[in-house]
């Protein structure tokens, strides 16, 4: 598996994913608007992606697309999007100094899935600093799958948010029930107050006797606010194995000596593989070489 | 059986209504852009309100498996308000090029003011354009009349009447927009209107083809279910499950077919949608959205 594509190489995957008749009806489109795009020509072609190309996943051994500024994952990718990922990046680098007007165009007036292609863009383009209000703007969006495409599988927040900002979304992720672990580059982004924000979610939620997501337990370790590992050796004997699995991690991201006795006496009866080799993991980096 | 309901506003319904409608057999709906029974007074609520007719509006019938589709357009009312109409016009062309748009609409006359009639020529030429069908709204004074004038309208458009769907017939209407290539739509109304049992003897009167039914339902008093409701007094009249199908399915898919942006055999199917199937597994859990 190869890792980055550079954004022009996305047009040929479109082509090897879709039906012969809809690229050529794509790339008429294009023709059409040869030497230089007019706004409407653009916005037209942008618009009519997904029923000139229909929505095929792209396939590919590649992991991401790359532009300098950040590696965007290719999961998920269909070829509506892609393309019109495509052509913003080809817009940036043919006519630099219309990307900004035109990509608020494509935003503010876009439906749910322009927007979403637009802001699995946004790490792609040059300057991508200058969009964080567009992108706060998407945050700000209760339909999942816009929300879903700004806060997974998407460098852009973790590299361009303030810290309140990054604080926010990843609450929000977790109220929206998206998949934690999608969260690019969550780890270098964690912090003390989102580790409060966290620990105070999980006893909120404990309170009601409602469900969390295991995966909080990680930001919530890497700055362990009082209480935080006592009660990650708690849910090291929880019945549910995805939270022991959960604070097992947790506890090895804490890496706290004192723990290691909870966590031997955790191993010798655990029977989760998974959970298991955390353990161990965690044990052996607690334990000195001899 | 599957069932489509053609004019239904649901920016002013709830999410019961969208739970009872799914429930009833409803799988896809056309919303149309009209008045929000208030004027507006500027454009900028307009640009809103159309994007939230292919945004969030779509988003939460897709919650309750119900395809929405929608039609754009500035209505009749609105169009005598000077601080609008030109500036709506000058707007159409950005909304009528999004998927999931499927006609102009709903336009026509109201007061059958000039001004009116204006916009109303207008924006079939913006359907020629854009290649898109056409939803055409029947004055409710003066009703006959403003349908001839309609019918002329259209005529001189050059728009394929193939292409139209007039709405809110009643047994006076019918007959005249049966005698050219148009389409008829019925609003079932709990009170004004048309009712179930008139409906049925419309199409016993009239026969299947190019006849449509609605609810209509919006901010007044309105029923959702307007469009199931039909399909019983079809079935009670002794028309077959066929024919049910065939006026409250095929029949207003196959009209909005026409704008290449809906299929009607996609309709209905076990909701696998790409859009969020490509987002991942990821963005539905916990959701859990219904499944027909």
């Amino acid at each position: 598996m190869s890792a980055s594509l550079n954004p022009e190489s996305l047009l040929p995957l479109i082509q090897e994913a879709v039906p012969e008749p809809a690229f050529r009806a794509f790339s008429e489109q294009l023709e059409r608007c040869r030497p230089a795009w007019t706004l409407a020509q653009f916005l037209n072609t942008f618009s009519a992606a997904a029923r000139t190309l229909g929505r095929y996943p792209l396939r590919t051994e590649h992991t991401s697309v790359s532009a300098g500024t950040g590696d965007v994952p290719l999961a998920g990718l269909t070829s509506d999007c892609a393309a019109r990922m495509w052509l913003l990046t080809a817009l940036a680098a043919s006519v630099p100094s219309e990307l900004a007007t035109v990509l608020e165009a494509t935003y503010d007036e876009g439906d749910g899935l322009e927007r979403i292609a637009v802001i699995r863009s946004l790490a792609l383009l040059p300057f991508p600093e200058r969009f964080v209000e567009l992108a706060r703007d998407a945050g700000r969006s209760n339909e999942v799958s816009l929300f879903g495409a700004l806060a997974c599988n998407n460098p852009y927040p973790a590299r361009f948010y303030s810290e309140l900002a990054w604080n926010q979304l990843h609450m929000k992720a977790v109220f929206l029930d998206l998949p934690l672990a999608q969260l690019a580059g969550a780890r270098e982004r964690d912090n003390a107050e989102l580790s409060r924000m966290a620990l105070q979610y999980i006893e909120q939620q404990e309170s009601a006797g409602r469900r969390f997501p295991p995966e909080l337990f990680l930001p919530m370790a890497a700055f362990p606010p009082p209480g935080a590992v006592a009660k990650l050796l708690g849910y090291l004997t929880h019945a549910v194995p995805e939270l022991r699995l959960g604070a097992a991690r947790a506890l090895e991201r804490i890496r706290q000596p004192r723990t290691a006795t909870f966590l031997e006496e955790r191993l010798a009866v655990e029977p989760d593989t998974q959970v298991r080799s955390t353990l161990e993991r965690s044990i052996a980096a607690l334990t000195p070489p001899p | 059986m599957k069932l489509f309901d053609p004019h239904i506003h649901m920016t002013s319904r709830t999410t019961d209504d969208y739970e009872a409608m799914a429930s009833a057999g409803i799988v896809g709906i056309v919303e149309p852009a009209f008045w929000l029974g208030q004027p507006r007074t500027q454009v900028g609520s307009f640009i809103d309100y159309f994007s939230s007719l292919i945004g969030w509006e779509r988003f939460r019938a897709k919650q309750f498996g119900i395809a929405h589709f929608c039609t754009m357009g500035l209505n009749p009312k609105e169009a005598n308000d000077p601080r609008v109409a030109e500036a709506v016009l000058e707007l159409l062309p950005r909304f009528l090029r999004k998927d999931g748009v499927v006609a102009v609409g709903e336009i026509g006359f109201d007061d059958m003011t000039p001004a009116e009639e204006k916009v109303f020529q207008a924006q079939l030429q913006l359907a020629k354009s854009a290649d898109l069908p056409v939803l055409i709204h029947l004055p409710h004074r003066d009703k006959k009349r403003g349908t001839e004038r309609t019918l002329d309208v259209v005529r001189e458009s050059g728009v394929p009447e193939e292409r139209v769907l007039i709405d809110h017939n009643n047994e006076e209407t019918l007959p005249l927009v049966k005698a050219t290539g148009c389409w008829a739509g019925h609003s079932i109304y709990p009170d004004t209107k048309m009712t179930e049992a008139r409906m049925v003897d419309l199409l016993k009167r009239y026969g299947l083809e190019r006849m449509v039914v609605n609810s209509a339902a919006d901010w007044g008093k309105s029923d959702p279910l307007k469009v199931p409701k039909t399909a019983e007094a079809m079935r009670a009249a002794g028309f077959s499950a066929a024919d049910v199908e065939h006026v409250l399915f095929d029949n207003p898919v196959r009209f909005f077919e026409q704008s290449g942006r809906l299929s009607g055999a996609d309709l209905g199917q076990p909701q696998i949608d790409q859009s969020e199937l490509f987002e991942g597994n990821s963005v539905l859990r916990g959701q859990t959205p219904r499944r027909s």
